[in-house]
């Protein structure tokens, strides 16, 4: 197997475009992965060409977003190195907000701090360097799971509380990808590299949304977690941050159902009533849900219902017609039956498929695809071209570059143009043929 | 040959297309959004009036309405629903059926069609993004639903 400089070196070089401008990234990397996907000849890394790589991954995750928190002059790196999916002033990024979310996430912590009442407000790091100050008051809610009104941290500590965990989350991160890149080819090891620096996880690194957090604890209890209940458990515990992981307990039952594993049902069975419990009994948990009950923006969300609340918007039409439209297109697709059908996710891969068809079927900003990359683990299925193209258009279509219309930047911001994402149905429906394949032959083996 | 024939007689209509088109709308639209370039001003849309009984009101999507430089804002004339079904849906499905045969050069070709339409129908500046972000995603989309009809089955 020869050693190919030239595929290295295209590699590196858009690599590097990453750290110029982000916004062109995308475009030439989906371009360099089809490509990739589809060259018959395997490619070769020598062990320093995969170092060199690994190398630029740490600087681009951890190093590029710090050193400028302690620089400030160096500032211009968040400008470069972000998808530039919040704009201000005039139709320029500026390195505001540094982890936004995590910002907010511990603001409302820091709220719940009864000594926090009679505070002077929090001032957004670093918000007053280009634009007026952000400033937040007690009492503040972020609307995530009802748990989180009961934690609290100093009012004092929320921007060292910040920085802190979001250093460990992107260093725990980090040795998440060496983790998945360890003994792979040279292809999947480029991939799997992509995969980390696509926009949806650009996007989740810029705000430290707390899925990031979710996503390390979910990745490593599949991976060292055997014990079944031990791993519901867990799970039942982190959806009380955030509900979506529960579908994964709900997944498990489902497949003890399809095996007729009948004595290992109590415990997915109970955790399930618990976590259905605890969602209905709190207004805050139903709140953080109604929600997004509307048109989110198009260009960096994806979900049905925000599909069908947009198209009945534009054209004034039942919601209904709308629904049944959309859906019969799904299902039309999946009836063409485009995959082959000795292809099958396994039973991990079965639970995070089915929690994806949930989060999909609502409205979520594009940095929650990083549950796709639980996926990773078991890389088997990412040998068929298919679902590892389809799956990389979509990761990478996400957020769009709707944002680059410079001038008309504010449009897009306003929401005034509607994105419809067709790799996202195409996803969808590639899953969902596999999954109907897997559950057929999952009931083919137990009878 | 025939193939060949077709394809010149596409761009032939595409070029003359292009050509009636921007030389009415001059006369009929007035100002469009992309000759302003002051950045400050605050843009706000209003749905364009095109029915079957205005219908060179379709050569108007982007054209100023109001201009209002006290209070820095503009209102633009845009059909969303014209937006939606045109860039999204007609202009990549029609030019990738037009072309069959799928290789780089092709590919290329219909990126580049799709965005010079989208831009031409909706007055975007050229240079605005690096390629026109809906052209990409939805030929990568329909690339990959025609590769996959043909090789997978």
């Amino acid at each position: 197997m020869k050693n190919n400089y030239f595929t290295y070196r295209v590699f590196v070089g858009i690599l590097l475009i990453a750290l110029i401008d982000y916004d062109i990234f995308p475009v030439l990397m989906v371009f360099y992965l089809l490509f990739l996907i589809f060259k018959k000849e395997e490619i070769s890394l020598l062990g320093y060409q995969k170092r060199v790589i690994k190398f630029f991954v740490f600087n681009f995750l951890i190093f590029l977003r710090f050193f400028p928190i302690f620089q400030n002059k160096y500032f211009y790196f968040w400008n470069n190195i972000f998808q530039q999916n919040y704009l201000f002033g005039d139709g320029k990024f500026y390195a505001e907000n540094i982890f936004f979310d995590l910002q907010l996430f511990f603001i409302s912590l820091g709220c719940n701090d009864t000594l926090s009442f009679n505070k002077s407000p929090y001032i957004l790091r670093y918000s007053g360097y280009y634009l007026e100050d952000s400033k937040y008051q007690c009492p503040y809610k972020i609307p995530y799971g009802e748990v989180l009104n009961n934690l609290n941290i100093s009012y004092e500590f929320i921007w060292q509380a910040t920085l802190i965990v979001a250093f460990l989350s992107l260093i725990i991160f980090y040795i998440v990808y060496l983790d998945l890149v360890a003994n792979r080819s040279s292809r999947d090891f480029l991939v799997v590299t992509t995969i980390f620096l696509s926009p949806p996880i650009n996007f989740l690194t810029a705000r430290l949304n707390i899925d990031l957090i979710i996503f390390i604890f979910l990745y490593f209890a599949f991976k060292y977690l055997k014990n079944s209940n031990l791993l519901n458990i867990l799970i039942f515990f982190i959806s009380l941050l955030k509900f979506y992981p529960a579908i994964l307990i709900f997944a498990d039952m489902l497949l003890k159902l399809l095996k007729r594993d009948y004595k290992r049902l109590f415990t997915p069975f109970i955790l399930s009533i618990l976590s259905i419990y605890y969602f209905f009994i709190f207004d805050s948990n139903y709140d953080s849900v109604s929600f997004f009950a509307k048109t989110t923006e198009s260009h960096r969300a994806f979900g049905v219902l925000n599909d069908i609340l947009y198209i009945t918007k534009l054209f004034n039409l039942n919601i209904l017609f709308v629904t049944i439209v959309l859906v019969g297109l799904i299902f039309y697709f999946i009836n063409l039956d485009l995959i082959n059908k000795n292809f099958y996710f396994d039973n991990e891969q079965i639970k995070i498929i089915i929690m994806f068809f949930f989060i999909s079927f609502f409205v979520n900003y594009d940095y929650r695809l990083i549950v796709l990359l639980l996926l990773l683990k078991n890389y088997s299925i990412f040998q068929n071209k298919i679902f590892l193209s389809s799956y990389l258009i979509f990761i990478y279509s996400s957020p769009t570059l709707l944002h680059t219309y410079t001038k008309y930047y504010i449009l897009t911001l306003q929401d005034e143009f509607y994105f419809f994402d067709f790799s996202f149905y195409l996803f969808l429906v590639i899953c969902f043929r596999i999954m109907i394949n897997s559950l057929k032959n999952i009931k083919k083996v137990n009878s | 040959m025939k193939s060949n024939i077709l394809r010149s007689l596409t761009i032939f209509f595409l070029i003359f297309f292009s050509y009636v088109y921007l030389g009415q709308q001059k006369n009929i639209c007035g100002i469009f959004l992309a000759e302003i370039n002051d950045y400050d001003l605050q843009i706000y849309t209003i749905e364009n009036q095109f029915s079957i009984k205005q219908p060179l009101n379709i050569l108007c999507n982007g054209s100023i309405v109001e201009m209002n430089q006290e209070n820095e804002f503009l209102v633009i004339s845009v059909s969303k629903r014209l937006y939606f079904i045109t860039a999204q849906i007609l202009v990549p499905f029609i030019t990738f059926l037009i072309i069959k045969k799928i290789n780089f050069l092709n590919f290329i070709l219909i990126i580049i069609t799709n965005t010079f339409l989208v831009h031409l129908i909706f007055n975007f500046n050229f240079g605005l993004n690096y390629f026109n972000s809906i052209s990409i995603n939805q030929t990568l989309f329909l690339l990959l639903l025609k590769f996959l009809v043909e090789h997978e089955k």
